[in-house]
């Protein structure tokens, strides 16, 4: 397995860096830590968008693949005690949670395949999880001030050979197939693995799927050699064009409202699947999965569903603090009412 | 949707005081129907259901809610009278480390928290009730102010409240907000007097001139001291977690009216230059028929104005009275002085 970004040393693996976030024992401070770069502003913002809270791993961990700023993060986010027992309830006796994860320098580095990670997962992370938390676990909150830089390390895959995750039957493949960015979640539910491209962004995702044509705001201003769904050999990958900046990439937390389409390539033919291209017998494992969790349309006819999200609000212009900045606001209520209250037909 | 009036709520309180399990049982209390028919709701369903689930949590399973990571969660609410919107609230929950913790740090919650106390309208200091099971003596007071997390509050407050009133804003309304109030014994509990007066001494600050500050018990449940991770559903039994923002609200609507009947006044003045004005346009033989025409039309304008403040005086006063009424037994300190007339 190599992704070509071999280092000087020439170990193909070096570039990898861990990140690992969960609170201590004794300290309500999360981060262990994580490469502090300038550039990776992403990195903590994703984290805590895939970890939401804590919520939904009880039973089962959520495998996290993501792609940002030429920068790729593989992890997991699971219960303390999976990761070591020791290690895994803080002093009020509640149960931690934490994830635990590898973030390389090569976008197109390679990850092992779905399989092979979620069979080893527990040994790989407790093991940096046990490592970095261990050091902090029951140190004052005073003294964990700051987050610990991260070191290049060797990842725990490096000895295995069990074929690349840009295998067409892996979990991963359509998103590590992406040009752009991209947050994938995976996780059991039952029999079922249940799979989420861009967690923050299903909606565009699904109408990519779903063959609407109109590029969402990572394919349109990125545009691709050819459909993902086809699953070609990683040399047709098309090459990335220059990257957008940070900020038109950037994740959406799930209480944010939908971007509005800014003034870019707005809506219109674009290099996605057409119509019907996404179904039959060629659709992929994750296109087929996706149909499965999100409810598809009535019509497949290209036409786009209305959106759930609200515009966002005006500007507002008033002063900013205490009830006498609303002044105005309830002086127009006010007229509204009373207004309403005249035109209203006397009752008989 | 916004309505374009906001109130913004921001609660302080260390690791584990409790802040989350409050938003639940506030917002499960509220959402059902509050007082005189106020509800509390969340707009986006989604929201609605993730909290009502985690509350749904508690009471059929005793499971106490996920700690809060280093993330800011905001949150948009809003308070109706019946089905009208009155007004959005606007909270954010985090963990109680990003109190103690530096700005430069790498956690950018802390940061996030500061900004936000900076702009919020009220406050409340979460102080956890196992810290106030006895009175507060002088021994004991640098001790439980470090433990209570109120002198990083206190100095975080100071910084707050100086530079508004450099820049002549009202400093914000505060809530002495103490949970689990149910392992102060009763007897100490139900004297508000006593225990105004130990906080009194942990934290000044809130009971000084220009600041409105309500103290206010609320619990859960009958958990005791221990606090594990899933409580005995049997022991559930909340009180009073809904009258912090019911007070808020009141404040709010007590201001309110003032600032119409500010507005009122002042439009008045106007009203009464006006008529001055056209008194002395009626005068004599020769009138100026277009500037009398302008001074009708202007002082019928204004007129129509100082009626509309008057209107939203009486509705802000009438909703401050209501809501006030909810807070029977409570104290409310106006100025450091517990008001009798709130």
């Amino acid at each position: 397995m190599s992704d070509g970004t071999m280092d000087p040393a020439g170990t193909a693996f070096a570039r990898w860096r861990p990140v690992v976030y969960g609170r201590t024992y004794r300290a309500d401070q999360w981060w262990r830590v994580r490469p502090l770069d300038v550039g990776l502003e992403w990195l903590p913002r994703t984290v805590l968008d895939v970890v939401r809270g804590g919520e939904g791993i009880a039973t089962e961990p959520r495998f996290v693949l993501a792609r940002q700023d030429e920068r790729l993060l593989l992890g997991v986010v699971a219960r303390a005690t999976r990761l070591n027992a020791e290690l895994a309830v803080a002093e009020d006796s509640r149960p931690l949670y934490a994830f635990v994860g590898w973030l390389s320098g090569a976008p197109r580095a390679e990850v092992p395949r779905f399989d092979t990670f979620e069979r080893h997962w527990s040994a790989w992370a407790g093991e940096l999880y046990t490592e970095w938390m261990s050091a902090d676990w029951s140190r004052h909150p005073s003294d964990l001030r700051s987050t610990n830089q991260a070191p290049s390390v060797l990842p725990p895959w490096r000895s295995l050979d069990e074929g690349a995750s840009t295998a067409v039957d892996d979990p991963w493949a359509h998103a590590l197939r992406r040009t752009g960015s991209f947050v994938a979640c995976a996780q059991r539910r039952g029999p079922e693995l249940v799979v989420e491209d861009d967690a923050a962004d299903q909606r565009a995702e699904f109408e990519e799927i779903a063959g609407d044509q109109t590029p969402t705001h990572h394919e349109a201003a990125e545009p691709t050699n050819g459909s993902y769904d086809e699953g070609g050999p990683e040399s047709t990958r098309p090459v990335p064009s220059e990257r957008e900046p940070y900020d038109q990439h950037e994740v959406r937390r799930r209480d944010q409202p939908e971007p509005e389409p800014g003034p870019g390539p707005g809506p219109g033919p674009g290099p996605g699947p057409g119509p019907g291209s996404g179904s039959g017998s060629r659709s992929s494992w994750f296109v087929r999965k996706v149909r499965e969790v999100v409810q598809p349309p009535a019509s497949e006819s290209g036409s786009r569903p209305p959106s759930s999200s609200p515009a966002p609000a005006p500007p507002r212009s008033r002063p900013a603090h205490g009830p006498a900045k609303d002044l105005e606001s309830w002086k127009e209520s006010a007229r509204a009412e009373q207004e309403a209250k005249q035109s209203r037909p006397p009752e008989p | 949707m916004t309505i374009g009036r906001e109130l913004k709520v921001t609660a302080l309180g260390t690791k584990v005081s409790g802040k989350t399990t409050f938003l639940l049982g506030m917002y499960a209390e509220l959402s059902a129907g509050g007082p005189h028919g106020y509800f509390l709701n969340a707009p986006d369903p989604d929201v609605d259901l993730d909290l009502g689930s985690r509350w749904d949590r508690l009471l059929d399973d005793g499971i106490l809610p996920e700690r809060t990571g280093a993330d800011v969660i905001p949150y948009h609410f809003q308070f109706l009278d019946g089905i009208r919107p009155l007004i959005d609230i606007d909270w954010f929950d985090y963990r109680g480390g990003a109190l103690t913790d530096a700005v430069e740090g790498s956690s950018g919650d802390v940061a996030e928290l500061h900004a936000r106390l900076q702009d919020s309208d009220c406050v409340y200091l979460v102080v956890d009730g196992g810290y106030l099971v006895d009175p507060i003596s002088r021994e004991v007071v640098r001790g439980t102010l470090a433990k209570t997390g109120l002198k990083r509050m206190s100095s975080l407050l100071q910084t707050v409240i100086q530079k508004k009133v450099q820049a002549e804003e009202p400093p914000p309304t505060l809530v002495l907000l103490i949970t689990k109030s149910d392992v102060i014994p009763q007897r100490r509990r139900e004297d508000l007097t006593s225990l105004s007066d130990d906080l009194r001494m942990l934290i000044p600050l809130a009971f000084t001139d220009g600041i409105t500050t309500l103290v206010c018990p609320v619990t859960v449940g009958n958990f005791g001291l221990d606090d594990p991770s899933q409580v005995s559903v049997e022991e559930i039994d909340p009180h009073g977690l809904h009258l912090p923002i019911v007070f808020s609200l009141a404040e709010y609507m007590r201001q309110l009216a003032l600032a119409a009947a500010y507005a009122g006044t002042a439009v008045g003045g106007r009203v009464a230059e006006l008529e001055e004005e056209l008194r002395a346009l009626n005068t004599g033989v020769f009138r100026n028929r277009s500037k009398i025409g302008l001074a009708r039309t202007e002082l019928a304008s204004i007129e129509e104005d100082q009626a509309t403040y008057g209107y939203v005086f009486e509705q802000a006063a009438k909703r401050a009275e209501m809501l006030f009424g909810e807070l029977g037994g409570l104290l409310v300190f106006r100025d450091g002085e517990a008001a009798t007339d709130v």
